[in-house]
């Protein structure tokens, strides 16, 4: 317990300033009582997308389009796009919790209405659909604070890195996500679905989150069950280059404003 | 119930919230009495081992042939040297890592069985495989070929097959065991090698040779085990592959590029060489089910007697 309670303490400090700062105080103990609570949570809020076996095949996804990406998450086998860990690993309870809070800007709402008790009940309910969740000790990748205030060499910087990395290969060369992979709608997710790469000018529709570190974290984790991959290996030991980028990033919705 | 509802925070919903929610009550009050429809769909699982687990999802479509078990199988050195007259060499698979290549060079000894054999396919070849290339022609050529089936026009052998003893069990000399990792190489917008057999626990090294970004995309079933970006100049990337099962590898950036990448949980493995040979050691005598799996091909299995002692020699034909 005391270790959890280290971990959490941990994770909300590395992921603070998205207002969830001291959930670790009422986080409960993931034992069956919590799930049961969990359970007829997600039963009200979750199941008309999610599915009652967590299958991400609730009726509601009728609406939808049955072939348009995304689908509602299947709990069961899929990945988990919004992580703070490496790509392929799980997500921590606090990226679930994170997830049901904010919500998915344009595809799931957020759940910040219930209390933040109920809110760690319903993940650890919804853990229980992937037997995966207790094998498996998924560890959140360092997120380090912005380095300072950008600038404009740094964006400048950060527009050649997009270049570079391949970014504009997917996003386009401004960032609107009409990338020649995108548009031609090579782009897939693991369902075979077509999606595309996201539009980075509109930063409200960022659905992992639009904070600097937000960001970082969507680039380095990468969004597993997408074509959008990890690019931690290509910025270690290159901080300052990773902070251009991101930089240039938030740039490409400020100017338009 | 409703409580609950008017909780959620509807602000950054741009869809059909209220058609969904009606829909969801009913599904609610329904699902009480009814079984859902995804409880009916979802009735039938079984638990699949092995490389039948590994091939289950989502492509290629494979359905277990079973081969005919001949009598095929002799044992002895005399009739592995009549049943497979080129003996294989480490040097014959230059792009894969075996894990048994170790052992077959002749210099180990080995204590236990060895099993050794051919896959055959005698059907008919079919032609290379014309495939659009959409994006960096300079890098990656202007038209590109993949042949999914290569056989040794000679023996009939069949290339990039994969064996595998299913049980599993019995003790594998330390020599044999690759502690390479297994490689995963972009080169001229293709994944080098094609097709690669290792055991998890290994590391998979991701380089890229070519002056673009790639990413490496690696998936088993509908689960994401590593997407990478490797750009181009980039140091490579090692990671563990933790699950056996069959993983697919893939370049979003570049769609017409693929690969495989079979993990196993242990030694017993092997894949052909361009003759259609394989060789797997250390395994325990007694009954056992090899397994063979290609690409386009599917699976084959056999139930082997496998000596306490000597060569057994298999052979399976892709009709
Ligand atoms: C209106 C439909 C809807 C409702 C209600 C809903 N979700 Fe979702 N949820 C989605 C969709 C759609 C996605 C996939 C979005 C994507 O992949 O971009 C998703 C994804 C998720 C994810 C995966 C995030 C990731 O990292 O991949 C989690 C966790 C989740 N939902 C939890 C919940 C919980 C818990 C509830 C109930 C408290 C809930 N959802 C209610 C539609 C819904
Ligand atoms: C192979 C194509 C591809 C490449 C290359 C790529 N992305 Fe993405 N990216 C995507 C896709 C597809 C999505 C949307 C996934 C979704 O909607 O679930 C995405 C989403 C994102 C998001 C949004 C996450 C959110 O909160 O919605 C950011 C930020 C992002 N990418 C940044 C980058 C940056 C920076 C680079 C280059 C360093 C990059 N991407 C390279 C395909 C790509």
């Amino acid at each position: 317990m005391r270790f959890w309670i280290t971990v959490c303490i941990g994770a909300v400090a590395l992921l603070g300033g998205i207002g969830i700062d001291g959930a670790f105080a009422v986080k409960p103990e993931d034992n069956r009582a919590t799930r049961e609570k969990g359970k007829r949570i997600y039963e009200r809020s979750c199941i008309f997308c999610h599915g009652s076996e967590g299958k991400g095949d609730g009726p509601a996804g009728w609406y939808l389009g049955r072939y348009e990406a995304p689908r509602p998450r299947d709990f069961t086998t899929e990945s988990f796009k919004f992580r703070s860990t490496a790509s392929g690993e799980l997500p921590t309870d606090q990226d679930l919790f994170r997830t049901v809070t904010q919500g998915i800007p344009g595809y799931m709402p957020s759940f910040a209405g219930l209390n933040e008790e109920e809110r760690w009940q319903v993940v650890s309910y919804i853990k229980t659909f992937n037997p995966s969740f207790k094998e498996e000790k998924p560890q959140p990748l360092p997120l380090p604070l912005p380095p300072g205030p950008p600038t404009d060499a740094g964006i400048e910087h950060g527009r050649k890195l997009y270049m570079k990395y391949g970014c504009h290969s997917c996003h386009g060369d401004n960032g609107y996500g009409d990338g020649s992979e995108s548009l031609k709608g090579n782009l897939k997710d693991s369902r075979g679905l077509t999606i595309s790469a996201r539009n980075l000018t509109e930063r409200e529709s960022l659905k992992n989150g639009s904070t600097p570190r937000d960001i970082y974290r969507s680039v380095m984790t990468g969004l597993d069950g997408t074509p959008m991959p990890s690019f931690a290996d290509s910025f270690a030991g290159k901080e300052k280059d990773a902070w251009d980028l991101i930089y240039y990033i938030l740039s490409l919705s400020q100017d338009r404003r | 119930m409703w409580a609950y509802r008017k909780k959620i925070t509807m602000s950054r919903m741009k869809w059909i919230l209220g058609p969904a929610l009606l829909i969801g009550a009913a599904y609610g009050a329904l699902s009480d009495v009814a079984p859902s429809a995804a409880q009916q769909a979802g009735g039938t699982s079984r638990k699949a081992t092995g490389l039948e687990r590994a091939v289950a999802e989502p492509e290629p479509s494979a359905a277990i042939r079973q081969a005919p078990v001949t009598s095929t199988a002799k044992t002895g050195h005399d009739a592995m040297a009549e049943a497979v007259p080129q003996q294989k060499t480490a040097g014959v698979q230059p792009s894969a890592a075996p894990q048994n290549a170790g052992l077959s060079a002749g210099s180990v000894s080995v204590q236990g069985p060895v099993i050794v054999g051919r896959v055959l396919y005698k059907g008919s070849v079919p032609a290379p495989v014309q495939v659009e290339v959409n994006r960096d022609p300079d890098i990656c050529g202007a038209t590109m070929t993949t042949m999914p089936i290569s056989v040794d026009p000679a023996t009939h052998g069949l290339r990039n097959a994969i064996v595998h003893v299913e049980s599993g069990s019995g003790t594998m000399p330390v020599e044999g065991v690759a502690q390479t990792p297994a490689i995963v190489r972009n080169k001229q917008c293709r994944f080098f090698p094609h097709v690669g057999a290792m055991q998890a626990g290994n590391d998979a090294e991701i380089i890229n040779d070519d002056p673009v970004m790639h990413n490496t995309n690696m998936t088993f079933a509908n689960r994401t085990v590593l997407n990478v970006a490797v750009v181009a100049g980039g140091s490579p990337i090692k990671k563990p592959m933790k699950k056996a099962g069959l993983h697919v590898v893939k370049c979003n950036v570049h769609k017409f590029m693929q690969a495989y990448r079979m993990v196993f949980d242990d030694p017993f493995f092997d894949q052909t060489t361009e003759a259609g040979q394989f060789r797997i050691v250390g395994v325990a005598p007694g009954m056992q089910t090899l397994t063979v799996w290609h690409e386009t091909l599917g699976i084959l299995q056999k139930e082997v007697q496998v000596p306490a002692r000597g060569t057994v020699v298999v052979e399976f034909e892709y009709k």
